[in-house]
């Protein structure tokens, strides 16, 4: 069969950022597969992973570029952020360090995306209570200050993951209804795809009628 | 590049041959301007019609010129008597106008092609005549080395012995244009300029007197004949260096700088989304490059090319074309150039697709003329979520039986996305497809890979 009309009819664009280590790889992992994978290796450069969501009636497609965090790759894995709808943020709760540095991804991903790009802060490995080296309040706290959506969650359970993917989505499509994110700027970070040739599905009243009304 | 206000003394008229065309005599004049020396012809009737408007505008004696003969003109020694007795004519005629140079004379001898002064002079005309009409189109202008150098001179040092002219010139057309282009091309050469000693890529200029905002196109020159080019550093967006002597794309981006193996800020080229440096000696992408980080399209065809490399600070660059070049293995691409979306790398020695396995933005790919030959090499491909388009002609695999078929087959739900070398799959190919992707499930025994539908289903 041809490709024919496609079976959603928005594409995001995502990033996943944050220092080496922190579960970026895992997180991508669990949304797409829905498993852990314990033993990850690091990434190089850069991976990525697809999967098709609904966001109030509205099949929206993530694509999804998980990024390395280690530094020699800082400088190829900047050019992700252009383009990108959505922002993961990601520490890990054990890691005082991964916290830390947080300001300096949220300086890079404010100075490489645009205004409407909706940045997640995710604190990763809340399966670890033992070993917490950050607190919720303290990363919560980081996170109002800075306007940022914020969970924390476990790639390992799978506690909180398809929410930040989901939030931050239908944040992203809020910000289409309202107007504040232009789909046609070139940058935006999303692409509209009618889901049959010749017959567009505008806005979001239409959301959730299914394509095959007989009348 | 002459200067007859400059040269007043070592300027020389002389009619050293004559030549015929189509049954008329022409006259070969050759004029001198200290160094500079060129050659203009003209045939008896246009002596005549130049000495009549002398007489008549400029008090020249009615009675220099050698007289008309109808009959027996053609004798070679009346010729020959002929072309003294201009001789004479002409060089009087200097002595006389030289102060004054009228316009009729000026363009009889091609002054105003060669000579600084009565270049300019044409070159405002130009302007104040086309001014409203180019800022109002296209805004793009083409101009000589020899023009642009002789702006510079006249800026350096204008011409006090021009003062006395009816109209002395005036660069405030051709400064007001500048200012007003989107885009400026200079084309140079390294041969004799028309009939003239003068070589064009031997003239230094400078550009700061002209304000060039947005595009900067120039062919066939040499860079060290360019004052401040770095001048434009803040205002260019697209800058175009083709058919020059560089070697290195420092030669162009630190053209101005003295110690190149350091990079300042104070170099970077700001505003530069564009540049196309195709057709020079460039062996290496050197480092260099990153002056200008806000590249977003980076055309380097036609060099001399080996390897990519020290592009991964270009965070904005989503373009890249490396045609005719001397690229064989390219490494692991998505650690160098990341989010790159148009890569055309056609006519080089590829033989595999193994480097652009993660080039995971990539919606253009142009692998055409290249060695890859089996289908097996093009695999990696596969699995590039965004690719649109790709040309693999002229490679040996686009000659296999079933070679569409089988590149499809490759990209398994995607393929009525991809437009093979220009071409949309059509339906019998997809169904072809469809076939043999169900063939091979069955041989190997498997359920179709569900990856795709399973993604659907998860909710
Ligand atoms: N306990 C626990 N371990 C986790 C969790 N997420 C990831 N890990 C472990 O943390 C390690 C690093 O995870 P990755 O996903 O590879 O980290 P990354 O952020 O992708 O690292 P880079 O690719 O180098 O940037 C792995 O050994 C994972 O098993 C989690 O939620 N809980
Ligand atoms: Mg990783």
């Amino acid at each position: 069969m041809s490709a024919g009309p496609y079976n959603y009819s928005y594409i995001f664009k995502y990033i996943i950022i944050g220092d080496m280590g922190v579960g970026k790889s895992c997180l991508l992992h669990q949304f797409t597969e829905k498993k852990f994978m314990a033993d990850c290796p690091h990434t190089i450069g850069v991976e990525f992973g697809t999967r098709i969501i609904e966001v109030s009636g509205q099949k929206i497609k993530l694509q999804i570029w998980d990024t390395a965090g280690q530094e020699r790759f800082r400088a190829v894995t900047r050019s992700y952020y252009r383009g990108a709808a959505g922002a993961l943020m990601v520490y890990d709760i054990t890691r005082r360090s991964t916290y830390n540095h947080l300001s300096s991804w949220l300086t890079d991903t404010r100075n490489l995306t645009n205004p409407s790009t909706v940045i997640f802060l995710i604190g990763n490995k809340c399966d670890l209570e033992g070993q917490r080296d950050v607190t919720y309040e303290e990363a919560s706290k980081f996170a109002e200050e800075n306007g940022l959506l914020f969970v924390e969650a476990s790639a390992k359970t799978g506690d909180n993951v398809e929410e930040a993917f989901l939030e931050t989505a239908k944040k992203i499509y809020q910000s289409i209804q309202d107007g504040r994110l232009d789909l046609n700027a070139a940058e935006s970070g999303v692409q509209h795809k009618p889901s049959q040739p010749g017959r567009t599905n505008l806005n979001g009243d239409q959301a959730g009628v299914k394509d095959n009304c007989a009348c | 590049m002459a200067s007859l206000w400059r040269n007043q003394n070592e300027t020389s008229i002389l009619i050293p041959t004559t030549k015929e065309f189509s049954n008329v005599t022409y006259y070969i004049i050759r004029v001198c301007v200290g160094e500079v020396k060129w050659t203009v012809k003209h045939r008896y009737k246009e002596f005549f019609n130049l000495h009549n408007k002398l007489v008549a505008d400029h008090g020249v004696s009615k009675d220099i010129l050698p007289s008309k003969k109808v009959i027996g003109n053609k004798s070679n020694q009346f010729i020959e008597t002929r072309r003294k007795a201009l001789e004479e004519y002409l060089q009087k005629i200097l002595i006389f106008l030289k102060r004054t140079m009228p316009k009729v004379f000026v363009e009889f001898l091609d002054f105003h092609v060669y000579d600084i002064y009565f270049l300019l002079q044409e070159l405002t005309l130009k302007c104040s005549a086309e001014i409203d009409f180019i800022v109002s189109s296209t805004k793009t202008f083409t101009m000589t080395p020899l023009e642009l150098h002789a702006i510079s001179e006249f800026l350096k040092c204008p011409f006090p012995e021009a003062d006395h002219l009816e109209e002395p010139l005036d660069l405030g057309p051709i400064l007001d244009m500048c200012s007003q282009l989107d885009s400026l091309i200079v084309i140079g050469s390294s041969n004799d300029y028309l009939q003239s000693n003068i070589v064009l890529n031997k003239l230094s200029f400078d550009l700061t007197p002209l304000k060039i905002h947005n595009t900067f196109e120039m062919k066939n020159l040499k860079l060290n004949m360019i004052n401040s080019l770095g001048s434009l550093r803040t205002t260019l967006n697209m800058l175009k260096v083709r058919y020059t002597n560089a070697k290195s794309i420092s030669d162009v981006l630190q053209c101005d700088v003295l110690h190149k193996n350091t990079l300042e800020g104070s170099e970077k080229w700001v505003g530069l989304h564009t540049l196309d440096l195709s057709n020079n000696n460039l062996v290496e992408i050197d480092l260099t490059i990153a002056l200008a980080e806000n590249l977003r399209c980076l055309i380097l065809n036609d060099n001399m090319i080996s390897s990519i490399t020290n592009l991964s600070h270009l965070h904005k660059l989503e373009e890249l074309s490396i045609v005719n070049n001397l690229i064989t293995v390219c490494d692991q691409l998505h650690m160098k150039v990341g989010n790159i979306k148009s890569l055309n790398l056609s006519q080089n020695n590829i033989v595999s697709t193994k480097a652009f396995y993660k080039l995971y933005s990539l919606e253009s790919l142009d692998l055409s003329c290249n060695k890859i030959t089996e289908v097996e090499e093009l695999k990696f491909l596969s699995k590039l979520p965004c690719l649109e388009n790709l040309r693999l002609t002229g490679n040996n695999v686009s000659t296999i039986v079933d070679y569409r078929i089988k590149v499809l087959e490759l990209f398994g739900d995607r393929a009525g996305d991809i437009c093979l070398d220009s071409e949309k799959p059509s339906q019998p190919e997809l169904d072809k497809v469809s076939v043999l992707s169900a063939l091979r499930v069955v041989k190997e025994g498997k359920t179709p890979d569900l990856a795709l539908d399973k993604s659907n289903n998860l909710n």
